[in-house]
């Protein structure tokens, strides 16, 4: 994230055009922008089913209830995991910036095993749930759930995917301007599914075990 | 300028497969569309050139020829 921000202090303040005449912006500025404009529109997405689980928490339809199928526990570490995957990801992004291969690589391969064993649970948790009949055709608390929970964990899955896309881009091509703007993307990418995922626990997980 | 691509076209050739397949239950259908779609961005990541540079004079000779169309 931080490589986001990189400001040049070499440039003196009188010297700079005005706005009008300086021309276009960076392009790495540019695809920042237009990446940052994509995720809102995901997070708006989220948003809209995050209303919708909302308003379906009581629609158990005689059901089982969140207080019933939760486990805490296995929660607790999906979000360790997912916390400690975006730490690594800002390790990998500093290391971009100091064009360290080994430890790119490195901190990749731990990003992409953290966000592995976070699906791996969720999945494991889905099958649980969907053995003892509390699918997602169950009642419309239960579709409203696999539908926030399953957006969310196909955004992992993708964003996996284009982890393992990058760290083949970076082998084949190097540290050039085009891969280091998509792993500036990636980066963005994966903080904001954090983000979401922080809200998700709040919402399903805490909150449905309180009420 | 950002150089011509065949890409979008192929993607969404196969986002109809794709499409026409999850609405009809063709699942194998949809998984080689999907696959399709993927591999199409795949090959586009990896493209060499992205850019093609435009001399400014032959933009000047362009504008030219149109301005003196446009005075007769």
């Amino acid at each position: 994230m931080n490589i986001a921000v990189a400001v040049d202090d070499e440039v003196r303040h009188e010297a700079l055009p005005s706005a009008s005449e300086a021309g276009p912006a960076a392009k790495r500025i540019v695809v920042g922008f237009g990446f940052w404009v994509f995720l809102l529109s995901d997070i708006v997405m989220f948003a809209a089913i995050f209303a919708a689980y909302a308003g379906l928490t009581h629609a158990t339809a005689g059901g089982p209830s969140g207080v019933q199928l939760f486990n805490q526990r296995s929660v607790a570490i999906e979000t360790g995991c997912l916390l400690a995957s975006s730490y690594s990801c800002g390790l990998m992004s500093l290391a971009i910036g100091s064009r360290r291969y080994a430890v790119t690589y490195l901190a990749a391969l731990i990003t992409f095993v953290l966000g592995a064993a976070f699906l791996v649970l969720e999945v494991r948790e889905f099958a649980g749930m969907i053995a003892i009949g509390a699918g997602p055709q169950r009642s419309a608390f239960l579709s409203a759930f696999f539908s926030l929970v399953g957006c969310h964990g196909l955004h992992v899955t993708a964003g996996l995917v284009w982890l393992v896309v990058m760290m083949a881009q970076v082998a084949i091509k190097g540290f050039r301007a085009t891969v280091e703007r998509r792993l500036l993307c990636f980066s963005l990418f994966w903080h904001a599914l954090d983000i979401v995922w922080v809200w998700l626990f709040t919402v399903v997980y805490l909150m449905g075990v309180v009420s | 300028m950002p150089k011509s691509s065949a890409a979008g076209f192929i993607t969404a050739f196969f986002a109809v497969v794709t499409g026409f397949a999850l609405i009809w239950h063709i699942w194998w259908m949809a998984g080689a569309g999907a696959i399709g779609i993927f591999l199409t961005m795949l090959a586009f990541a990896f493209r060499n050139e992205e850019e093609i540079k435009i001399p400014a004079d032959q933009i000047a000779r362009f504008e030219q020829a149109n301005q003196a169309e446009i005075a007769v």
